[in-house]
């Protein structure tokens, strides 16, 4: 197995007397989209900073390609990073602020054309960031990360702020940049935003890890994954507990533990009709809540 | 380093900030030249040739305050995350400041220096007043001038670099350097240490360009220089200390 690309190791932050991330520990496998999630305040943020050198932490490390950050050798063509609220000098252009960072991290010119491109700015470029909104922000920052084309992304609430549509924009994007075989840890407040784009999902609350895995166990946790209604419900429920999918009976439908597209191909493998098969979206969330809200009161494991 | 540096000034070109600079420091310096050669009257002494052509150090303050603006920038507009992410290790970071504004000092007290010649030597020279342009007058003057503008870009940076605010760099520069060392210097006279007051930064670099008050007890322009730069050592000291905190 390959080793992990970004690694958070018994990472302790304590600010004064704030403890903002207490020891915390996982790893992002090459290759996948993993997201961070939590409420605000939990420790997210604290978290990516220290992965990113900005932050020293209290004990513990944080360690990016193995190694921590300002030890890499050219840090803008391993990892690009966007921050939380990416901030720019407001009266410089667009262009401007990818050319001062080209410029310091030795990558060519045309670079910045083709990430001005690559984030839909090209027409932006020109005019000055204090005019941008703050999709076009977000949008800069990502440029900003993928100036020296890195293998690694980390992204700090990249859909703050974005209408739906630049959410939906962002997904795609994200989606092609891990489809390249790049890897990413991508922050959120917000699971649902990364619930169609993350592979792994390591969620925190109040400074500690309380789940790490996969999206579809967590999905599977939620223990309503999908709404499915079938004339045939009896024998669909029949080959969902042979699959190891919990199931259960809500008026005329069946609550499925499973993400819909599981439940749509053992409905199609078998022949059975579908009159409704719909994702439980708030039931990420839902999770999500419990496992947050749950910390402090249960030890997690 | 010669990158990063070359991305400073990049950075410091791309905004108008600079070329708010620029021109006050074009205005003030031809305003300095004309009003002390419209002003005079009679024979022109070496000193008042002199005084003419030290003009340029007048560059030094706009350089002083452009050094920590252009570091407190970075703090205010919340750029220094970004910056850091290019260049991880603070101390390098503080390097690659200190010299790119002491360049740009230098960059600075080239145009003074120009502007001053332009003005002065065509003016003088139809006064009937003759100056050697490539004398030992000038040469020193221009020379002082060059010096003092790049240890005070640098010093500059590093008070930036240390306080991080930049309302307090700039209201602590302008504060201390117009008013508060003369009534520091004057307190010290009143304890009977008046023999510090030289060393004091304003008093200090002003020795470079060779007095600008002409004060008897200054320091020569060679000891300027070298207290100057133990004031910038100082102040770098202090802002790689303040650059090892967190950024958030």
């Amino acid at each position: 197995m390959a080793a992990p690309l970004i690694e958070i190791r018994r990472l302790t932050k304590r600010f004064r007397r704030v403890v903002a991330v207490e020891d915390l520990s996982f790893s992002v496998l090459p290759g996948r989209i993993t997201g961070f999630v939590g409420p605000n305040g939990a420790g997210k943020t604290t978290t990516l900073r220290s992965l990113l050198g900005l932050v020293s932490p209290t004990s513990g490390e944080a360690l990016v390609a193995g190694r921590r950050y300002h030890e890499l050798d050219d840090p803008v063509r391993r990892v690009g990073a966007v921050l939380e609220t990416a901030t720019f000098h407001p009266g410089r252009s667009g262009r401007n602020h990818l050319r001062t960072v080209a410029a310091a991290a030795a990558v060519p010119r045309a670079r910045v054309e083709e990430v001005l491109d690559l984030v839909g700015l090209a027409d932006a470029a020109r005019r000055r960031v204090g005019g941008y909104s703050l999709g076009m922000r977000q949008r800069l920052g990502l440029a900003a990360a993928l100036l020296g084309d890195p293998e690694i992304l980390v992204l700090d609430e990249p859909a703050n702020g974005l209408d739906p549509e630049g959410i939906r924009w962002l997904r795609t994007f994200l989606r092609g940049l891990a489809s390249e075989g790049r890897t990413v840890l991508v922050s959120s407040h917000v699971l649902a935003e990364l619930a169609q784009t993350a592979d792994d999902v390591a969620v925190i609350a109040r400074g500690r890890l309380v789940a790490h895995a996969p999206v579809e166990e967590l999905t599977a946790r939620a223990g309503a994954g999908t709404r499915v209604r079938s004339p045939d419900a009896a024998r669909l429920l029949g080959l969902l507990a042979a699959a190891n999918i919990e199931a259960t009976e809500a008026g005329d439908a069946l609550a499925v533990a499973a993400p819909p597209e599981r439940v749509g191909e053992i409905a199609a493998a078998n022949g059975i009709v579908l009159h409704e098969l719909a994702a439980e979206s708030s039931s990420l969330e839902e999770v999500v809540l419990e496992l947050t809200g749950a910390e402090g009161e249960a030890t997690p494991g | 380093m010669i990158r990063l540096v070359g991305a400073e000034w990049l950075k410091l070109r791309t905004t108008w900030g600079l070329w708010v600079y620029v021109a006050l420091l074009v205005g003030v310096t031809a305003l300095g030249v004309a009003g002390t050669i419209a002003a005079h009257e009679g024979v022109w002494s070496d000193d008042e040739v002199r005084g003419v052509f030290e003009t340029p150090g007048l560059a030094t303050l706009f350089v002083l305050l452009l050094g920590s603006v252009g570091f407190t920038n970075e703090f205010r507009h919340g750029t220094i995350g970004q910056t850091l992410l290019v260049t991880p290790r603070r101390e390098r970071l503080l390097g690659v400041k200190l010299l790119a504004f002491a360049l740009v000092g230098v960059g600075f007290g080239l145009v003074a220096c120009a502007l001053t010649l332009a003005i002065a030597a065509p003016w003088l020279d139809a006064k009937g007043v003759d100056v050697e342009l490539t004398g030992p007058i000038v040469r020193d003057a221009f020379a002082g001038a060059l010096l003092a503008c790049a240890l005070l870009g640098a010093f500059g940076a590093a008070i930036g670099g240390a306080v991080r605010s930049q309302v307090a760099t700039v209201v602590g520069i302008l504060v201390w350097f117009l008013l508060l060392e003369f009534l520091v210097g004057a307190l010290l006279e009143v304890i009977g240490a008046g023999g510090v007051a030289p060393y004091l930064p304003s008093r200090a670099s002003g020795a470079i360009t060779g007095g600008m008050d002409g004060g008897t007890d200054d320091l020569s322009p060679r000891q300027g220089a070298l207290v100057t730069l133990g004031w910038t050592a100082l102040a770098s000291a202090a802002a790689a200390v303040s650059l090892r905190r967190d950024v958030s």
